[in-house]
């Protein structure tokens, strides 16, 4: 059955959603230069986001997994409209956010934030952790002048830096921290929703239990809607509450975390799945490798755009381009199998 | 000293390397007094964050530690020679024919301006002195080992066209032109996606039971280790603090640090879980702890792992712990 949500219809379910992405659509274009102009070269479109539906509720936090180039990363980028989608739309509490103007756009920013990848690049090395804080906080007039101190403290306390952190350099500070003062700059604002792109993957192992259960206190405890990115299966299990799968651009496969993780449908998420090394030796699950390698995102594949890896492709996946749809209450799947 | 014991089964030991680098404030111990063996066809697994120093334990195997990196004492027996010994020029035939690596990431250990095929005659040329005909055959023979597609074509390639899974596997090519004993892999598959990942963990177990090699693979990641080794050992700070067979390190592991380190893991269980977390980072090498390197983060410490380190002690048979407490920890 398909879910009416899915057709830009109100529905029950999508009353609580607090973002939502419909038709997204996000495409780079390179090799636009005008020596290839003047030699009538053709220009690569890449379809880096190609018609992506999804929403995320109030509260919630939804994962999404794929390999890199997947697009996942430009996904969330344009949902907080740091790109700008070349079509579709993204609603934030069912207003159109494509639609603002610089300045309506500058008020909404408040209540959405981003934390980065890497947490050496994504601090400005000049600037203390003080300088960094009541920037943001002035910037969005966000408390007086006067407070600006004593709120920054609090921001430390919040994600367990000390109050001696104030007056610090980045580089001063190891990659765990570093990663805590990027998410004390977003939480600066008390934004509603965060979208977090791979926020442990830069950081050491024995480093990154503490940043994902720093992450998860801090979900439950501001009751925050965030998006998490990150190729890493076993932490965003760990962190969400439902799971995206992204293949080439487009959403394969939408669960909650148990289901998908228990009970994949589609053959990539099975795939993927089945990739992860376990330490367990008891729990691998055999089969087959996946075949071949991602395409080049520039020259997709005809019909689903897995059926060139896919060990249960038929002749209608070469042809005709799977739908998201809704196979059991909650559970979408874009395969003609599944 | 003494003559030591020669084990005949032993391809290559490492005993008390100690790899130093100088550096602004002081002296970076890298590898700070490293010893384990590997035996003939083993895959022996390294395990560690960042910065542990197990990748310039492979590069001290090697004798290629990169400046101002010095092998500052120790010994490395590869069939009972000590390779710190050699001159320069008996090392040509050691690297390349009878050790070779594979890096993290081909896109920088390929040469960019030359082509793939090139690359692999040059290996073939070095050490083998083929002729030209025969160079080409043994070239494709090796691409198609590796599961290259369509090897005859990439001889002409240059590594910018090919894929990233391709490269790697060019790079695995080059390494086994020459039937090395040993292959020591620098987390080959860290800069991979899970899919080729698992392919590339897939090729090089495939490969090491087929020619029969010795592997030591370095990896931050107890999944792989799982996956491919029979032994593994545990860096931390420039020293190896526990070493054991596969199975029992991951099920009965007998140091606080392996134990914090798979505890930190998030398991396949699903959400909410609070993950166990090693409280603090690695240290600075510059200013390594006294004591065991590991006991500002370790929830046992006592006074005494403060002031003494203790070496690896074999706990039970095969299984090698360097806590002092071990005994007391696991009654």
């Amino acid at each position: 059955m398909m879910d009416p949500s899915m057709h830009g219809v109100a529905s029950e379910a999508d009353r609580s959603a607090l973002v939502e992405a419909r038709d997204l659509t996000k495409v780079f274009i390179s090799g636009d230069t005008l020596v290839r102009r003047l030699l009538r070269q053709k220009r690569e479109v890449l379809r880096a986001v190609d018609g992506v539906t999804v929403s995320i509720e109030r509260g919630e936090t939804l994962g999404l997994v794929g390999e890199s180039g997947c697009g996942k990363t430009t996904l969330g980028r344009c949902l907080l409209r740091l790109y700008e989608p070349d079509g579709g739309q993204v609603l934030y509490g069912g207003e159109n956010i494509l639609q603002y103007d610089a300045k309506t756009m500058r008020q909404a920013r408040k209540k959405m934030q981003m934390v980065f990848q890497d947490p050496y690049s994504s601090l400005n090395p000049r600037l203390t952790v003080r300088q960094v804080l009541s920037e943001v906080l002035l910037v969005h007039r966000i408390c007086p002048r006067k407070q600006v101190d004593q709120r920054a403290r609090e921001l430390l306390n919040l994600v367990g830096l000390p109050q001696d952190a104030l007056d610090r350099l980045p580089r001063e500070f190891s990659g765990g921290q570093r990663q805590r003062i990027g998410l004390a700059r977003a939480l600066a604002v008390e934004p509603e929703f965060i979208v977090a792109d791979e926020p442990v993957s830069a950081l050491d192992v024995s480093v990154q239990a503490q940043v994902t259960n720093l992450l998860m206190a801090l979900q439950e405890q501001l009751h925050l809607t965030m998006m998490i990115i990150a190729h890493d299966l076993r932490f965003v299990r760990c962190v969400s509450d439902r799971v995206a799968v992204m293949y080439l651009g487009r959403i394969a496969e939408v669960a909650a975390q148990d289901v998908l993780f228990e009970r994949p449908l589609h053959p990539y998420t099975r795939a993927l799945l089945g990739a992860v090394p376990r330490i367990d030796p008891t729990q691998r699950p055999g089969g087959a490798a996946i075949k071949g390698e991602t395409p080049n995102p520039v020259d997709l594949p005809s019909g689903c755009r897995f059926h060139p890896r896919c060990s249960q492709a038929m002749e209608r996946c070469k042809v005709e381009e799977p739908e998201l749809v809704e196979v059991e209450a909650g559970h979408y799947v874009a395969c003609h199998i599944a | 000293m003494a003559p030591r014991k020669r084990r005949m089964d032993r391809l290559l030991r490492v005993e008390n390397l100690k790899t130093h680098f100088s550096a602004r404030g002081g002296i970076v111990r890298a590898v700070d007094g490293v010893t384990f063996s590997v035996a003939h066809g083993e895959v022996f697994g390294l395990v560690g964050e960042s910065g542990c120093g197990k990748s310039i334990t492979l590069r001290s195997i090697l004798r290629l530690v990169p400046p101002p990196g010095r092998i500052v004492d120790g010994h490395i027996f590869y069939q009972d020679e000590d390779i710190l010994t050699l001159p320069e020029s008996e090392l040509r035939s050691y690297r390349g024919a009878q050790v070779a690596m594979i890096f993290q990431d081909p896109g920088t250990a390929l040469n960019p301006v030359l082509r793939v095929g090139y690359q692999i005659y040059e290996t073939l040329r070095e050490h083998h002195g083929l002729a030209k005909q025969e160079t080409r055959d043994r070239a494709v023979e090796l691409l198609s080992l590796v599961g290259m597609p369509a090897p005859e074509l990439r001889l002409a390639q240059y590594p910018h066209e090919l894929s990233g899974g391709m490269r790697q596997r060019a790079m695995i090519a080059i390494a086994l032109a020459c039937n090395p004993k040993l292959l020591l892999a620098d987390e080959p598959t860290t800069a991979l996606d899970v899919t080729l990942q698992d392919q590339v963990l897939r090729l090089i177990t495939d490969l090491q039971e087929q020619l029969g090699m010795s592997v030591i693979w370095v990896t931050h990641d107890f999944g792989v280790i799982a996956m491919i080794c029979k032994r593994a050992g545990v860096m931390y700070a420039g020293k190896l603090l526990e070493i054991a067979e596969i199975g029992e390190l991951l099920a009965e592991p007998r140091h606080p640090y392996t134990v914090a380190l798979l505890e930190s893991i998030p398991k396949y269980q699903g959400r909410g879980q609070t993950l166990m977390s090693i409280p603090g980072s690695p240290p600075d090498m510059r200013y390594p702890p006294s004591g065991c390197s590991f006991h500002p983060r370790c929830q046992f410490a006592i006074e005494e792992c403060r002031r003494s380190d203790t070496p690896l002690r074999e706990v039970s048979p095969g299984h090698f712990s360097s806590c002092m407490r071990v005994g007391e920890i696991w009654k």
